[in-house]
């Protein structure tokens, strides 16, 4: 498709409407005879973009060029190409003969010729026979093929369509779908669709473009879009995904759910924090072993064509938490911390012998507390996971974690079946302080509470030390967030029940790695972003 | 449900009756009968006298009434597409002069265009002519605009928001320029709109009394003028409803012209 002549081209289209920014520096070439089509969320900018093309909106900044020719200024009227839009906007004063002749009309064509071209056009969209009915007495589907009609009179050498089939049912959206896509093949003209259904825009196009923000995110066939998204936004709005934050140890080597696998990416920095997207038919479910992610079916949903499986992970994220501590030394509301296998029982400071720390407890303030979060099993283990070291700043109670350079280790310590008992703090270190344990065989994870090791292994702990320096460790807070483990998605066609354990086999072809783009998920979730944008 | 909603119905049909149909009633009743209640049709041929009276009460009528729909259609296009708050501010800018009485606003423009009136004076001052205003045509026209005005706005303001503005970028979007977009596109969709406000101007103008006695003079004796006199200062309540009776006929044909010619023009179009 892209051998074509470039027909549209938009070059550095900017465009806000009172301060907000709809579109940051557009740039895009439309080919002739191509099937592009802008998909995106709500407010992401896709329709401005379109109604840019169309002449119905000014852009700020930048330039519309049509065969080469700058047409910024141009109206409407003026230019060679039609709309289809949203919601058909037929003209309800003139039947289906009339909606479909008034382009023709207007540039003054014979009558006969009108008569033929209606008819033509008609026969097109399968409505033959409805020349003279009432526009108002179509349904969904035939206004549709109307307002296709009527913008393909003109014989426009692009035609725009604006969400055209988001009113219609499911079923003939489908029709509509591959009705639309011969149609654009039989005439051979440029077809620019709007759509937020990633599956249309699959479906339907030659060239998907992906927008978010306003920014174009990803430009490729479909095929591109699907398998090799460029970042976490077009994984995850382009069909299901797993989007997993991961850290590539090599060139065809990253680390993500707690251990390293092989892949087939290349190119990034030795450490580079990644996205791994894994698409949910990807995996397949096996006996859990000590070599694959492993975890335990939580729910099962039947699809139709394919069951899908919601394995919860049996590791959290790393948490932890800065504790303000009020003026006389009380703790206000501690956090809880969720862990799947365990209750939380309570937090316990080291340095007062085991003192339990609740809401308003007062502690004394001018002593380095630890805090350790107590665990107690649901079953017959029972033991102590450690919460990361709490030290006094100010008034507040700070956690460290390493830095990542950091890799003096010592004071290993076997542990078998995942749970930890009390862990040693091991002796100080000249200009160090100890960060906390760490597991060799799952690539690093931090032993603490919130963070339970997998069953099924053997770990090795490591102590990690954070250089000191003036009396205070070199090392960047966290905050806490409780996370009761990644939920993986997986779709199989055959049914594992819930509460199975199982493992995740996942072919390195299938896992795709992504630079981290910023966006993240939880940005996109939050129901009060929402509510924000819907007014 | 359904119950219920007669019910809501009721106090406007007792309404109706009492303050509309047993007046219409009684207003045939006079016009078909003489002072001792024998009927006779004298007043009705007496009222034909009087048919000049009329034809000039509708001409002057007719003129307000098209002077109101070149003035109000422009504007009422140019309010519906504003923003939402903008069209609120513009309309009780229109509504403004109506929380004035009727009357008074008739007075005062009397007072402002009347021989010795505030223009006049003015123009004296300034070394020029005095301009004869008051009781001419002019004058009465001017009343009627003046007061009626809104009447056309609105009814046109209210339909011409409810087009659709992808309606109207679809007419541009299809190769029609602004002139054509109206032509074939607006002004169609705003028929009703139209018909609704011709009649909310027209029908008040062609029988109003006021206006033309204020402002019009004895030489702008109007139809609504003739009815006041029977009934206020002659006391012939058989005359005035005779007169009533072929005012309110007259009237009523025209609107079913009007009418006709508004279904048949959204006919033509859907055939």
């Amino acid at each position: 498709m892209s051998n074509n002549p470039v027909i549209i081209e938009l070059k550095n289209i900017s465009k806000s409407y009172n301060g907000e920014t709809i579109l940051d520096s557009i740039n895009l070439e439309i080919h002739d005879k191509e099937f592009v089509t802008f998909l995106g969320p709500s407010g992401c900018g896709k329709t401005t973009t379109l109604r840019i093309i169309g002449g119905f909106v000014t852009p700020d900044e930048g330039d519309v060029n049509f065969l080469g020719k700058k047409i910024n200024n141009l109206p409407p009227h003026k230019r060679q190409l039609n709309t289809v839009f949203q919601k058909y906007a037929l003209f309800p004063h003139l039947d289906v003969y009339e909606n479909i002749a008034f382009g023709l009309r207007l540039s003054k064509t014979p009558e006969e010729e009108i008569a033929k071209r209606v008819r033509e056009m008609l026969a097109m969209v399968n409505l033959e026979g409805f020349e003279s009915r009432s526009v108002d007495l179509l349904s969904g589907g035939q206004q549709q093929r109307v307002a296709i009609a009527r913008a393909l009179a003109n014989k426009p050498k692009v035609l725009l369509l604006d969400e055209p089939l988001g009113a219609l049912d499911l079923k003939l959206r489908k029709e509509m779908q591959i009705e639309l896509k011969k149609i654009q093949k039989r005439l051979g003209i440029t077809f620019i669709y709007v759509t937020h259904d990633q599956e249309e825009a699959l479906t339907m196009s030659d060239t998907v473009v992906v927008m978010n923000g306003g920014v174009i995110q990803q430009i490729g066939t479909p095929q591109d879009i699907y398998n090799e998204p460029v970042n976490a936004f077009t994984a995850d709005f382009i069909g299901q995904s797993n989007i997993i934050p991961g850290m590539m140890n090599a060139d065809f080597s990253v680390s993500f759910g707690g251990r390293k696998h092989k892949c087939v990416d290349k190119g990034f920095e030795k450490n580079e924090n990644v996205d791994v997207v894994i698409r949910p038919e990807d995996i397949k479910l096996g006996a859990p072993s000590g070599d694959v992610i492993c975890g335990k079916v939580v729910n099962v949903t039947f699809k139709g064509v394919h069951y899908e499986m919601e394995v919860a992970l049996r590791s959290g994220k790393v948490s932890t938490e800065t504790v303000e501590i009020p003026e006389n030394g009380a703790y206000g509301e501690l956090p809880t911390p969720t862990n799947c296998d365990f209750e939380f029982e309570g937090w316990y400071t080291k340095p007062v012998g085991g003192q339990k720390i609740e809401s308003y407890s007062s502690i004394y303030k001018n002593m380095p507390h630890k805090l350790y979060a107590h665990w107690t099993s649901y079953g017959e283990r029972s033991g102590k996971l450690v919460e990361a070291p709490v030290y006094e700043e100010g008034t507040e109670y700070k956690v460290y974690f390493e830095s990542p350079e950091t890799d003096d280790s010592f004071d290993d310590m076997y542990c078998e079946n995942g749970v930890y008992g009390e862990l040693p703090t091991p002796e100080e270190r000249e200009g160090y302080v100890f960060a906390g344990w760490f597991t060799k065989v799952s690539g690093g994870m931090r032993a603490e509470s919130g963070n339970p090791l997998l069953e099924y292994e053997n770990h090795t702990l490591y102590a990690h030390f954070t250089p000191v320096q003036d009396g205070k460790p070199v090392t960047h807070t966290v905050k806490l967030k409780p996370d009761s483990g990644r939920l993986w998605i997986v779709q199989s066609t055959t049914v594992t029940p819930v509460d199975t354990f199982v493992g995740l086999y996942i072919d390195p072809d299938n896992i795709h790695i992504m630079k981290k783009s910023g966006w993240s998920l939880q940005d996109t979730e939050d129901p009060d972003e929402e509510g924000g944008d819907a007014k | 449900m359904k119950m219920k909603a007669r019910w809501a119905s009721y106090p406007y049909i007792v309404w109706m009756i009492a303050f509309t149909v047993i007046p219409l009633c009684m207003i045939v009743y006079f016009a078909f009968t003489d002072g001792s209640g024998s009927f006779t049709l004298e007043y009705i041929k007496k009222s034909a006298y009087h048919i000049p009276t009329l034809v000039k009460s509708i001409y002057l009528a007719a003129i307000s009434t098209a002077i109101c729909l070149v003035a109000a259609y422009p504007f009422a296009y140019y309010v519906s597409r504003k923003s939402y708050s903008k069209q609120k501010m513009m309309i009780m800018l229109v509504m403004l002069p109506m929380w004035m009485n009727f009357l008074l606003r008739t007075h005062a423009l009397s007072a402002l265009i009347e021989d010795n009136g505030v223009i006049n004076t003015l123009l004296m001052k300034l070394g020029l002519e005095p301009l004869q205003m008051i009781n001419t045509e002019g004058a009465v026209i001017f009343g009627m605009v003046y007061n009626y005005l809104p009447y056309m706005i609105l009814p046109l303001y209210s339909i011409m928001t409810k087009i659709d503005s992808r309606v109207i970028e679809a007419a541009a979007d299809l190769g029609a320029n602004t002139l054509q977009t109206h032509k074939s596109v607006i002004l169609p969709l705003s028929v009703p709109g139209i018909v609704s406000g011709i009649t909310m101007v027209f029908v008040p103008s062609v029988s109003t009394f006021v206006i033309s006695g204020l402002l019009g003079g004895s030489d702008n004796y109007l139809i609504g003028d003739l009815i006041s006199v029977q009934f206020n200062s002659a006391y012939n309540l058989n005359y005035g409803s005779a007169t009533s009776l072929l005012l309110m006929v007259v009237v009523i044909i025209t609107m079913v012209i009007f009418n006709r010619l508004e279904t048949e023009d959204s006919e033509a179009t859907l055939v």
